[in-house]
């Protein structure tokens, strides 16, 4: 994997959570006042980085096969899992995640909580919403930094990765004051999931001992091949939908008439 | 205290295996053949492009079978 592939696809998945966390700060931010969530997502990103920087070497002196085969059957499991997801949420199966809604409801909520000031901390509830809300999103965020960065001994290289679209994401947020609605998060969810399957299963394979046909060329297949099965299952979901709701529609008049 | 581990044990089972467990574990027992056909003389890169093929299809036809 080069340097390249493993910035893109580190950017691209902690651009996901990124816009996730952001809204959250944002709802913290404006309900709560600035300096209150700034705190807060700054003390989560630094407890990010302290988990980062502790295990990533830990995990640098394991073996390359034995770390190939846990990283890698890891990485497999979760990013069919966001595949899934990505492929339920196009298809019209389950609802797409709607950043202006979370926002929305955040943000009331956050206005009913009474102040209550701790320490340098001018608003608690304020901290803590952010802070909880980077540390979760985050740590999806440095379980992909350590898998990737891990297996190929790169962990500098995925935490530059996922500072770029850290502070991207956050930058633009701030400066429109508004939830990220406009970035397409599921298709990146969906390019996301279809990397992380990819990657894993070629490292979880070649950890348990299997030698892939043209070696590193086989994720040129691969990645493709994930990609495709994710199309045509999102393209088949939708075709169900469609039948479905021509049967509602031709039976609804049949209904109203008796 | 033990709220709060059962609370950690939920967050990872649900960062990692997420909402179908049965993918999961298909794919934990892929990797375990995989590595005990390496041991052989026959090919074994095909079996996890393989089970993805079987368990992705199979899991979300599932699920919008069960939601329809």
């Amino acid at each position: 994997m080069s340097a390249g592939a493993l910035f893109i696809a580190v950017f691209l998945a902690c651009t996901v959570e990124a816009v996730e966390a952001t809204t959250i700060v944002l709802a913290a931010g404006l309900a709560r006042g600035w300096r209150s969530a700034a705190y807060g997502a700054v003390a989560a990103v630094a407890v990010l980085t302290v988990v980062v920087a502790a295990l990533g070497p830990a995990l640098t002196a394991i073996p390359t096969d034995a770390l190939r085969l846990v990283i890698g059957t890891f990485l497999l499991v979760f990013g069919v899992q966001w595949l899934r997801k990505a492929v339920l949420r196009a298809g019209g199966v389950t609802a797409l995640h709607d950043e202006e809604a979370i926002f929305q409801r955040k943000l009331a909520t956050a206005e009913r909580a009474a102040p209550q000031r701790r320490g340098t901390v001018p608003d608690w509830y304020g901290f803590t919403l952010a802070f909880q809300g980077v540390l979760l999103e985050g740590t999806e965020v440095a379980f992909i930094v350590l898998t990737f960065g891990s297996n190929q001994h790169a962990i500098p290289l995925a935490s530059a990765a996922a500072g770029a679209a850290i502070l991207l994401v956050g930058a633009a947020g701030f400066a429109v004051r508004a939830p990220l609605a406009r970035v397409p998060e599921n298709a990146l969810k969906f390019l996301v999931g279809v990397m992380l399957t990819g990657f894993g299963a070629f490292w979880a394979a070649e950890g348990a001992g299997a030698r892939w046909p043209g070696s590193d060329a086989a994720l040129l297949v691969l990645l493709p091949g994930i990609a495709v099965l994710g199309l045509l299952l999102t393209a088949g979901l939708r075709r169900q939908g469609r039948a479905r709701d021509r049967l509602t529609a031709a039976a609804s008049p049949t209904q109203q008439a008796s | 205290m033990g709220r709060r581990v059962r609370a950690l044990a939920a967050f990872v089972y649900d960062l990692v295996i997420g909402d179908d467990w049965r993918v999961a574990l298909g794919l934990a027992m892929a990797v375990a053949v995989t590595a005990a056909v390496s041991r052989t003389a026959f090919a074994s890169w095909w079996l996890l492009p393989a089970a993805i093929l079987a368990l992705l299809p199979w899991s979300v036809w599932r699920t919008a079978g069960r939601r329809a």
